[in-house]
């Protein structure tokens, strides 16, 4: 039974590119929900 | 082994690439002028379009503070002189430097930042001098017009919150000073707050579709309610808001003794107020206090307080966009001479 690094570099050694552009979309995802949530606006009179 | 060693590093240069994409997306966004028009399509509306409450625009920024600070303030440039527009929401919101022509947008900076003391406007004007050069091209070449409210006189609630993006260092009863941090990381710091600031501005145009408020009619209620609000405001410097007011003037005494000491020209408005705010003892208070300090610094001091009609206010404070077309006319009438004169030196 292989583990699931095994199992993952296996997938990843016959599929590249599906295994990068999960990685594309995983960093792209992560860093703009890191980015949108570390915002802490000034709530008073923000509307002006 | 040597696959899995070639795929290792492709995927890590893949995620720095993809991290790298997304900062410098933001970034190209943030300062685009078509991702500015889709986030605030009315920013562009001349003002006579229609009756409608003016906002300031806030760029791709969650509120006008933050782009002052992120945007506004990095991307000035001094060199050939200024006209330098110091005031609270009121000013920020109603004089559209970005709707006159060129020339008066070349030099002319709005540095309205909501609910505002003299205080915290003193701790901007001296950041701008110490850090920003704002008189470099030397003193005779700037004009610096302070536009009052009664609430500059008091103490601010918000202005604080301006600086939790650690680009700089704000001391309560001290002054605003840039983060020792070096130069690329400062860039770092700004260029990701302005990122946070754009998503959050994206989410909140789905989330909140109506930025334009609705004028609310005018009934006593309403009045009572703003003059609650008015004490509240007020208030936040403590009981005794005459003597808080005091200590306010002082320090725009202060700022006016600085500027003439350096050669720059001043100039002060006091802003149009509506019937209700008319009536209370704020704005007296404050005029009684200003109109001798100003006779004794030879400084020009504009009564506006009653230009406008309670028709052209959206709520307490701020300005229908017929009050807003009318403020800017004469704030470009009173920069005129000095910006004919920075045009003309400068050839």
């Amino acid at each position: 039974m292989s583990t699931l690094q095994e199992r993952s570099l296996s997938f990843a050694i016959r599929h590249p590119r599906v295994s990068l552009a999960f990685v594309v979309v995983v960093a792209v995802g992560v860093t703009l929900i890191l980015l949108f949530q570390m915002e802490q606006p000034a709530v008073v009179y923000e509307e002006f | 082994m040597e696959t899995v060693i070639r795929f290792q590093t492709r995927s890590s240069l893949v995620l720095l690439v993809a991290i790298l994409f997304v900062f410098t997306g933001l970034a190209a966004g943030s300062r685009n002028e078509a991702v500015l028009d889709w986030l605030n399509p009315d920013r562009r509306l001349p003002l006579e379009a229609d009756q409608i409450p003016r906002l300031a625009d806030k760029g791709a920024f969650v509120d006008v503070g933050s782009r002052v600070f992120l945007n506004d303030i990095p991307r000035s440039d001094f060199s050939g002189g200024a006209v330098s527009l110091f005031g609270a929401s009121t000013l920020a919101s109603a004089v559209r430097v970005d709707l006159l022509p060129d020339v008066y947008r070349r030099y002319t900076h709005n540095w309205g930042i909501p609910a505002v003391s003299f205080w915290n406007e003193s701790q901007l004007l001296h950041y701008l001098i110490d850090y920003e050069g704002l008189l470099e091209a030397g003193g005779e070449k700037n004009l610096v017009i302070f536009f009052i409210d009664y609430a500059n006189a008091t103490r601010s609630l918000y202005f604080k919150g301006l600086f939790r993006y650690g680009v700089y260092r704000w001391e309560p009863e001290g002054g605003l000073y840039p983060t020792p941090e070096f130069a690329l990381v400062r860039a770092y710091i700004r260029e990701h707050a302005r990122a946070t600031n754009l998503l959050n501005t994206i989410w909140r145009k789905y989330t909140r579709p109506s930025r334009r408020k609705q004028r609310r009619e005018v009934t006593s209620e309403l009045v009572a309610e703003y003059q609650a609000a008015a004490h509240e405001i007020m208030s936040t410097g403590g009981e005794d808001w005459e003597a808080e007011m005091d200590v306010q003037v002082g320090v725009l005494e202060d700022m006016l003794d600085l500027l003439r000491s350096r050669d720059v020209r001043v100039m002060a408005v006091l802003m149009p107020a509506a019937s209700w705010y008319q009536e209370m003892d704020y704005l007296p208070a404050l005029r009684r206090r200003l109109e001798p300090l100003f006779d004794e610094k030879g400084v020009d001091l504009f009564d506006w307080s009653h230009l406008l009609p309670d028709e052209d206010f959206s709520d307490h404070a701020h300005y229908m966009s017929s009050g807003s077309k009318v403020l800017t006319e004469k704030v470009r009438a009173l920069i005129d001479d000095h910006v004919r004169m920075l045009a003309r030196e400068a050839g």
